[in-house]
C-alpha cells in the first residue's frame, strides 16, 4: 500500500535553482524508502517538502501534488502544524532543543496542547524505550540535553519525533556526524520501527543506502532517474547513471 | 554605550545559512493578535523619528517668519534685546566638536589599536571595564569633574582669566566621548581576519608595521563609523558644556577662541528654555536651534548608516 | 648601514606611545573614582539618603532627588521594555528583507543618534504641551522611553538572533507555530542579552538631565510627588543644581550627591556585566 503519492512534483528557488523536476514517485508504507544520490540532487528538498518545511524558504514556486492518504499535503488550506506531528524529521546534526532532555521530548506534545503530566511521564518513557535509550539516562531525565553524547543526542532527536506518535518519519543523513556504534544502534532502531512506521531516509553513505533499504530511489540534479525496490535497484541498476553512480564512478 | 550595539543598529549580519522559518498562519486568534502588536512595535522608530520631525518643525518653523533672516544670521545672540543671531552658537559648537573630536579620535583609535593589537589579555580585563565605567559617567558628572578639577587647574596652569573655555568643554568632551569610539573601533579591528595579520607576518613585517599597513586599512570603516558616532556624541552633549564653557555667545574669531568662553547650541537651549515664555520668538528660536541640531544629527547618522552597511557588504564580497 | 630606528625598535617606541595614550585615558576614571568616594562618603549617612533637604538645600538630604530618579527609571522601564522587546522580535523573526526594513533601520540609528537636549525639546513640545500632560513623571519618562528605546531594541535583537536558526528549525518540525517557537525557546535563551541591553538603557536614562529639563524635573520640590502628574526633582538634575546654581553649597554635599548617582549608574553598569557573563559562561550551545 502507498502511503504517500507524489505527482508532478517541481520547486524552484528564489534564487533561481529548481531543485526538483517533475517528480513522480510512489512511497510504500511501514518499509524504508532509501533515497540516494550525489548533493544536490533534490534529497533534502523532497523530505522538507514533505513536512512542509520548505515553506519557510524562499519559494519561488511548487508546482505538483503530493498525497498522504486522501490529504494533498501542499494544499495552502492544510494544518501545518498537525502535518508536522504526523511526518516527524530528524537531522543530519543531533540538534537537541536548549532544554532538559525529559522537556525536548515533551515539547511536541506540550505544543500540541498536552500538558497532563502523567500523559507526558508516559509517552517521554514509552519514546526513550523505543529508540533504547531510557536504561542509559532514566536517571538524567532533568539535566540538560547537551550533557548526553553525540549518539545519544540523536536518538533524543528520534524519541522526540516518536513522542508524537508520527506515521512517517523523514531522515536527512542522520548519522552522517556519529561514530560506527552509534549509527549501528539508530540504524538496528529504525530497522524495528520500520514494521509500525513509513521511514524516508536520505543516507550520506553508498554502504548505508545498501544496508537500510526496502526501496530505493535515485536522484541526479533534480529528477528521479529511477526507482525499485533495493534488491533490483542495486544489483541491477536499469539506467547507466544509476550504475555509475553505486560503483563510485562519480559522486 | 557597550560592544557590538552600534552593528546591529545598521545592519545585523546574516547569521548561518540555514533559512530563517516564517510559517504561513494557521494559528490562533490570541497568536494573530500578538503577531499583530509584534509588527506594528517594528515601526515604531519610524514613527518616533516623524514624531520629533513634526514637533520641531511645529514649533520652530515659525521663527523664520517671525525673524528677519538677517538677524538670525547676524553674529549676535541677546535675546532679552532681540538679538537673535545664532551664528555664534553654531560656531562656539562646531569649535569645540572639531577640538573634542581631534582629542577623541586620536586618543581613542591609540586605545582601541592597543587594546585590540597589543596588550595582553590580561591588561584587557582591566582596561575594558574601566572604559565601560566611563561610558556610563552621566555628563552632569562630567560636568561637576570640569568646574572643581579641571577648570581651576586649567585656569592655573595656562594663565587664563577663567578657566571656563572652549578648551575645558573639548577636553572633557574629547575624553568622554572615547568609549564610543574605542569599543566600535575594537570591534572593527577584532573583525579583520586573522589571514590578514599572517599575510602581513609571513612577508617578513613587523606586527607594529602590519597594524599600520593591513590591519588599520581593513577596519577603516569601521574606525570611521566609531569616530562619526563619537562626532555625534560631542555635538549632543548639553550638561557638560553648560557647566564648564563659560556660556558667552560669543563668534569665535581666532585660535585664541579656544582658550575663552563660548556658547553652544545645546547649551542655549537649556539654559534659555525654562525662562522663555511659550509661543514666545525667544521660545520659538531655541526650537529652530534645536531643528538644526537634529538636522546635524540626521545628517551624521545617516553617514554612520551608509558607511556600515557599505562595509558589511565590502566584506562580504571580499572574503569571497 | 642599519639606522638607529631599526623596525623593531619603532615597533617598541610606538607600542608604549599607544600603552601611554591607554593610561592616559583610563588613569582620570581611577583617580576619579578614588576622589569621589573619598570626599563624597563622609556625606553619606541615613540622614543624606532619606531625608528631604533644608535651607535652600544646603542642609538635610537628597531623597526627593533619589526618589524621583527611581520613579523616573522605573515608568521609564515600563513604556520602553514592551514596545522595545517588541520591535527586536520584529527585526529578528518578522522583518522581511526590504526597504521598509531599511528604513526602520534608519530610523533607529537616528533615533538612538539625537543629541539628549533635543529629545528635551520634543517632550516638551508633544507631551508637555499637545497633550497636556505637563511637567510631569508622565511627560519626563514617555520623553525618556523613546530615547532609550533604540538601546533596547538594538542590544534585544542582536541577543536575539545569537540564538541558533537551527532551534527553530526543529521546533517547527515539531508542530510549533512561529509564536511558540518564540516564547517558549527564542525569548528564554535571549533573555540575558535582552535583560543586558535593559539595563543599559535604562542606566543612561537615569543618569540623563536634558531629557527632563523641561518636560518633569523640578529644582526643589516641598512635598515628595504623589502620582504620575507631578514633577519631580531627579538625581542629575540636582547634582546640576547643587554645583552650580546655589551659592555657599557646602561642597560635602555635592560630593555626596555625586557619589549617590554615580552609584547607582555604576551599579546598574556592574549588574548588567555581571548578567552577560554568568548568561556566557551557563550557555551549553
Amino acid at each position: 500500500m502507498d502511503k504517500i503519492v507524489i505527482e508532478n512534483l517541481s520547486v524552484h528557488y528564489d534564487d533561481g535553482i529548481e531543485s526538483l523536476k517533475n517528480v513522480h514517485l510512489k512511497i510504500k508504507e511501514k518499509q524504508i524508502t532509501i533515497l540516494f544520490g550525489p548533493a544536490g540532487g533534490g534529497k533534502s528538498t523532497l523530505l522538507r517538502t514533505l513536512n512542509r518545511l520548505n515553506d519557510l524558504a524562499d519559494l519561488k514556486r511548487q508546482t505538483g501534488h503530493v498525497w498522504m492518504d486522501d490529504l494533498d499535503i501542499l494544499s495552502p488550506s492544510v494544518d501545518v502544524t498537525a502535518l508536522r506531528r504526523r511526518v516527524g524529521m530528524v537531522f543530519s546534526r543531533p540538534a537537541p532543543l536548549p532544554l532538559s532532555v525529559y522537556e525536548n521530548i515533551a515539547y511536541g506534545l506540550r505544543v500540541a496542547g498536552e500538558n497532563r503530566k502523567s500523559k507526558l511521564d508516559e509517552k517521554v518513557e514509552q519514546a526513550l524505550h523505543q529508540v533504547v535509550l531510557w536504561d542509559e539516562i532514566f536517571d538524567r531525565l532533568k539535566d540538560s540535553a547537551f550533557t548526553l553524547s553525540g549518539g545519544q543526542q540523536q536518538r533524543l532527536c528520534i524519541a522526540r519525533v516518536l513522542a508524537l506518535e508520527p506515521e512517517v518519519i523523514l531522515l536527512d543523513e542522520p548519522t552522517s556526524a556519529l561514530d560506527p556504534i552509534a549509527t549501528a544502534k539508530i540504524e538496528a532502531t529504525m530497522r524495528e520501527l520500520s514494521r509500525h512506521l513509513t521511514i524516508i531516509w536520505a543516507p550520506h553513505s553508498m554502504q548505508q543506502s545498501t544496508r537500510m533499504a526496502d526501496d530505493a530511489v535515485f536522484f541526479l540534479q533534480g529528477e528521479v532517474i529511477e526507482a525499485a525496490s533495493s534488491k533490483r535497484i542495486f544489483m541491477n541498476p536499469q539506467d547507466k547513471r544509476t550504475e555509475d553512480y553505486i560503483n563510485g564512478r562519480f559522486g | 554605550m557597550k560592544q557590538t550595539n552600534f552593528q546591529t543598529l545598521f545592519q545585523p549580519e546574516k547569521q548561518d545559512q540555514e533559512e530563517s522559518p516564517q510559517p504561513k498562519p494557521t494559528d490562533s486568534l490570541s497568536e494573530r493578535i500578538i503577531t499583530l502588536l509584534i509588527r506594528s512595535s517594528g515601526y515604531l522608530s519610524i514613527l518616533f523619528v516623524s514624531l520629533i520631525c513634526i514637533f520641531l518643525l511645529k514649533e520652530g518653523m515659525p521663527a523664520l517668519l517671525n525673524v528677519p533672516p538677517a538677524s538670525l544670521f547676524g553674529m549676535t545672540w541677546y535675546p532679552i534685546e532681540g538679538y537673535f543671531g545664532i551664528l555664534p552658537l553654531i560656531l562656539g559648537s562646531l569649535l569645540i566638536t572639531v577640538s573634542a573630536v581631534f582629542i577623541a579620535v586620536i586618543f581613542g583609535i591609540a586605545t582601541a589599536v592597543f587594546m585590540s593589537e597589543v596588550a595582553p589579555n590580561w591588561i584587557n580585563e582591566i582596561l575594558k571595564p574601566l572604559v565601560e565605567i566611563l561610558a556610563g559617567f552621566p555628563s552632569v558628572v562630567l560636568g561637576f569633574i570640569g568646574i572643581l578639577a579641571l577648570s581651576p587647574s586649567l585656569r592655573i596652569l595656562l594663565n587664563l582669566p577663567t578657566g571656563l573655555t572652549a578648551f575645558t568643554g573639548a577636553l572633557l568632551l574629547g575624553w568622554a566621548a572615547i568609549p564610543t569610539i574605542v569599543s566600535v573601533s575594537e570591534d572593527a579591528l577584532n573583525s579583520v581576519p586573522r589571514s590578514y595579520r599572517e599575510a602581513s607576518l609571513a612577508l617578513g613585517a613587523t606586527p607594529w608595521q602590519t597594524i599600520w599597513g593591513v590591519t588599520l586599512q581593513a577596519a577603516r570603516s569601521g574606525i570611521l563609523t566609531g569616530v562619526m558616532l563619537g562626532i555625534g556624541r560631542v555635538i549632543g552633549e548639553t550638561m557638560t558644556v553648560m557647566m564648564v564653557t563659560g556660556n558667552a555667545p560669543v563668534i569665535p574669531a581666532s585660535l585664541d577662541a579656544l582658550f575663552m568662553p563660548v556658547r553652544t547650541m545645546t547649551a542655549t537651549i537649556a539654559s534659555e528654555m525654562g525662562e522663555v515664555a511659550k509661543g514666545s520668538t525667544h521660545y520659538q528660536v531655541l526650537f529652530l536651534i534645536g531643528i538644526i541640531l537634529f538636522l546635524f544629527s540626521l545628517i551624521i547618522n545617516t553617514v554612520v548608516f551608509v558607511i556600515s552597511s557599505r562595509r558589511l557588504s565590502h566584506s562580504d564580497r571580499l572574503l569571497s | 648601514m642599519t639606522s638607529f630606528f631599526t623596525p623593531q625598535r619603532k615597533q617598541q617606541a610606538g607600542f608604549i606611545v599607544l600603552g601611554i595614550a591607554a593610561l592616559v585615558v583610563v588613569m582620570p576614571i581611577i583617580v576619579i573614582l578614588i576622589y569621589v568616594i573619598q570626599a563624597g562618603l563622609p556625606a553619606l549617612s541615613w540622614e543624606f539618603l532619606s531625608t528631604m533637604p533644608h535651607n535652600g538645600m544646603r542642609e538635610g538630604g537628597i531623597l526627593p532627588a533619589i526618589l524621583g530618579t527611581i520613579y523616573l527609571t522605573l515608568c521609564t522601564a515600563l513604556f520602553s521594555i514592551p514596545p522595545g522587546v517588541a520591535a527586536a522580535i520584529y527585526l529578528a523573526e518578522y522583518a522581511p528583507d526590504n526597504s521598509w526594513t531599511r528604513a526602520i533601520r534608519i530610523a533607529m540609528t537616528n533615533l538612538a543618534g539625537i543629541p539628549s537636549v533635543v529629545y528635551g525639546l520634543f517632550g516638551l513640545g508633544l507631551f508637555v504641551i499637545f497633550l497636556q500632560f505637563g511637567t510631569s513623571i508622565l511627560s519626563a519618562s514617555l520623553t525618556l522611553s523613546i530615547m532609550t528605546l533604540p538601546v533596547i531594541i538594538s542590544t534585544a535583537e542582536q541577543a536575539i538572533r545569537a540564538v541558533p536558526t537551527h532551534f527553530r528549525t526543529v521546533s517547527i518540525s515539531l508542530g510549533a507555530s512561529r509564536w511558540e517557537t518564540i516564547h517558549r525557546i527564542i525569548l528564554p535563551e535571549s533573555m540575558p542579552g535582552i535583560i543586558t541591553g535593559i539595563i543599559l538603557g535604562l542606566e543612561r536614562a537615569a543618569g540623563e538631565t536634558a531629557p527632563i529639563l523641561f518636560t518633569g524635573a523640578t529644582f526643589f520640590l516641598p512635598r515628595l510627588p504623589h502620582s504620575l502628574m507631578d514633577p519631580t526633582m531627579a538625581l542629575p538634575y540636582h547634582l546640576f543644581v547643587v554645583s552650580t546654581q546655589v551659592p555657599g553649597m557646602p561642597v560635602k554635599i555635592q560630593y555626596g550627591t555625586v557619589l549617590v548617582l554615580l552609584a547607582f549608574v555604576l551599579t546598574m553598569n556592574l549588574s548588567a556585566a555581571v548578567i552577560r557573563s554568568r548568561a556566557r559562561a551557563r550557555r551549553k550551545w
